[in-house]
């Protein structure tokens, strides 16, 4: 387990149908439409979901809260909040008739050494390993 | 993902490459701390400055060595390696379930309403 340190930057990758401009406002304006219900994803269960020029804002009648943080906004080609403390960059990339979504989830430091380890899911799985010598 | 843990701590001390290979060595049971500078090829000050970082990271303990009432044995502490792998766990869910249902509508948003060739919808 000492070839390599463990992720702080963690990736998923989807090719999403249309081209980035359309894929990048329904991504915001619609956030809404998609963005998932349930514990995990949502404070309340029939809340709506929108995204302001600063915030990702779930609201329910009279409460909000704020879900992330808009750190940076350049349609159609990236987004980039921060979601519980972490990171949150959004690339939107044409291919093909498509667009291709990639997160990069970072792991929020110190700064002085911030996201500089972009590793495979491997580690944890030799993380697990060794727990499992214990 | 765990409240208890400081993962940030975690990821500094499992960034330098000697402190993984004493945790790998502490894997396989506890030892004192002269044989992990010996097995590291490093000095006694050496290696208290890469144990002290991982002892502040939770990731290992000391305790009286039980066959040197004297010394000190260094033991491995998975909790934080666990919260480590929950957090890349939880996060790759979540991405991957948001990306899945943010797919399903748009490729359904494409369906009602081509495009116009030569226009925007």
């Amino acid at each position: 387990m000492s070839e390599s340190p463990p992720q702080r930057v963690l990736e998923v990758t989807r090719r999403i149908s249309g081209p980035p401009e359309r894929v990048f406002a329904r991504f915001t304006d619609d956030v809404d439409a998609w963005w998932r219900r349930g514990a995990r994803f949502r404070q309340w269960p029939d809340s709506t979901v929108s995204f302001t020029h600063h915030h990702l804002i779930e609201r329910r009648g009279s409460e909000v809260v704020r879900r992330a943080r808009v750190l940076e906004w350049t349609p159609p080609d990236r987004l980039v909040i921060e979601l519980d403390r972490a990171r949150v960059e959004l690339s939107f990339e044409a291919d093909a008739d498509h667009t291709r979504v990639t997160v990069r989830h970072h792991r929020p430091l110190d700064g002085r050494t911030a996201f500089q380890d972009p590793v495979g899911v491997r580690w944890a799985e030799l993380l697990a390993g060794l727990d499992r010598l214990r | 993902m765990s409240a208890a843990v400081d993962l940030d701590a975690t990821f500094r001390a499992l960034a330098d490459p000697r402190r993984r290979r004493i945790l790998h060595l502490l894997g396989t049971g506890s030892r004192p701390p002269a044989e992990l500078a010996d097995a590291l090829g490093v000095t006694r000050p050496a290696v208290s400055r890469h144990l002290r970082v991982l002892r502040a990271a939770g990731l290992v303990a000391e305790a009286p060595d039980p066959t040197d009432g004297r010394g000190k044995c260094v033991t491995l502490r998975a909790a934080p390696l666990r919260a480590v792998a929950d957090w890349a766990t939880e996060a790759a869910a979540f991405w991957s379930d948001q990306l899945d249902a943010f797919a399903a509508f748009s490729h359904a948003a494409e369906q009602a309403s081509p495009p116009v060739d030569g226009a925007e919808p």
